[in-house]
């Protein structure tokens, strides 16, 4: 009889510790897929500002330089495929593509001095600069949230919780990555 | 049992492994006393030190908005944004729910060398809206680039520091005129009206202003002086032997703090600001 007793206490026991270990993992692993999407979610907004500062760039630099429509071109594509862009691979993929038809564009005010000093070339210019700047440092952020949250799910004993509730690896914002797993974007249509 | 320990300790050591690895720009450990300027490369004279330590108590003090100088001999090869943006989360620069840091760097090296990366402004997420980015290279064009060109360092730093300080300043409403070290700089905002004759007329009324102000300053600031007693002390504390990583950065000042003042608040910053 005391001895049942003490099998009971050791069983409910058990039982609890289990309990207490899978809702504190399961919790931990919410707290982290929300950190990832938060830290995306600053990433597609600077995406975002980075697209809406373009056509204002384009415009002013074509005031000065009008007949170079070729890099006009590619600098409106690659903003086009960054704003359809769904993942985070693609994102990065365009985000890639802009930042070298951005730097033709750039390399071409080197040639209009009068571009150079104008007020609002220099403003716009900060605006990308900065813009380019707060993407870099969102993406560290994303990244690590996704590194953190990506080895959790696979650790045990969290993955099994992961599979159980359906915790799925999340994708990080790197050109080479998505270049694996996407199909190549074409920018000369 | 002994397995089994064995096992459990495994298991713990996995747990705790960090699965973040990346390195760091070298940065000066978060100082334990606080202050709005850390001269590690010496750059900023006693008195213009004091002046901004005024100005930045009085922001702070009205707004929690934390607006810190800080000079370095060099970033260690690392671009000027990643060592600026290390340094204001690391440090905690501005409130921590309003994220209202403003980190004006100087790396003294590429300074001394005129190679770009030399200075940057570091904003908070929370002042983002009181200075774009665009506003940030302006006053560094218009304020500390040309003050630089004539090797005074130390003037550069302050005017961009009152700049920074004006626009922070406008955002939260603070009255700063009775505040000794304190001369307002206002930025133009709108580039597109940057016309030559336009610019013109601005800047000579805001020179009047700027005499206005001094003038006031005058006549009114003399009897003000205990009100900033907690700045008072010596200038040079000297923060000593607390800064191992930096050597050669001698000259702190702003060691005279009694107490109370404030401390780094939790401040982060997304990457906004603008570096020349």
């Amino acid at each position: 009889m005391k001895r049942s007793t003490i099998t009971w206490i050791v069983v409910i026991a058990i039982i609890l510790i289990l309990a207490i270990v899978l809702i504190s993992s399961y919790n931990n692993l919410v707290n982290m897929e929300e950190s990832v999407n938060s830290s995306w979610s600053q990433v597609d907004n600077m995406l975002q500002r980075r697209a809406d500062l373009i056509p204002n760039l384009v415009e002013t630099v074509k005031g000065y330089a009008a007949h170079e429509q070729a890099v006009f071109d590619s600098v409106n594509q690659a903003r086009e495929s960054l704003l359809a862009a769904q993942t985070p691979g693609e994102a990065a993929q365009a985000d890639e593509a802009l930042n070298s038809s951005l730097g033709r564009l750039l390399a071409i005010a080197e040639n209009y001095p009068e571009l150079k000093a104008n007020q609002n070339f220099i403003a716009l210019q900060d605006e990308l600069a900065g813009t380019e700047n707060r993407i870099a440092v969102s993406r560290r952020d994303y990244n690590n949230a996704v590194q953190q949250y990506n080895a959790a799910i696979r650790r045990f004993p969290t993955n099994i919780i992961a599979s159980l509730f359906g915790f799925e690896q999340k994708e990080y914002f790197q050109a080479e990555e998505g270049a694996q797993q996407v199909p190549q974007v074409d920018f000369s249509e | 049992m002994v397995t089994f320990k064995r096992i459990w300790a495994c298991f713990l050591a996995f747990m705790l492994i960090s699965v973040v690895v990346s390195a760091a720009p070298p940065i000066p450990p978060k100082p334990s006393e606080f202050a709005y300027v850390y001269d590690y490369a010496a750059l900023v004279d006693a008195e213009d030190e004091q002046r901004i330590n005024e100005s930045g108590a009085a922001i702070d003090n009205a707004s929690n908005a934390q607006i810190v100088v800080v000079t370095v001999d060099n970033t260690g090869d690392y671009p000027i944004e990643d060592y600026a943006l290390e340094l204001l989360r690391d440090w905690g620069i501005g409130d921590k729910e309003k994220n209202n840091g403003v980190l004006l760097l100087v790396d003294k090296q590429r300074l001394m060398d005129n190679h770009s990366g030399k200075v940057r402004i570091e904003v908070g997420y929370g002042l983002e809206g009181a200075i774009p980015d665009s506003v940030a290279g302006r006053i560094l064009d218009e304020y500390v680039l040309p003050q630089w060109d004539q090797k005074a360092y130390s003037e550069g730093i302050t005017e961009g520091y009152m700049a920074i300080a004006t626009r922070v300043a406008e955002e939260y409403n603070i009255d700063l005129s009775g505040t000794d070290g304190y001369t307002p700089i206002s930025v133009d905002t709108d580039p597109e009206e940057g016309d030559s004759s336009e610019t013109s007329w601005g800047s000579v009324i805001f020179i009047l202003i700027v005499m206005a102000f001094i003038f006031f300053n005058i006549r009114s600031g003399g009897g003000r002086r205990g009100r900033y007693n907690r700045w008072g002390g010596p200038p040079f504390g000297g923060f000593g032997g607390s800064f191992g990583g930096s050597s050669g950065g001698g000259g702190f000042g702003g060691g005279g703090f009694g107490g109370g003042g404030g401390g780094f608040g939790g401040g982060s910053s997304g990457g906004g600001g603008a570096s020349r």
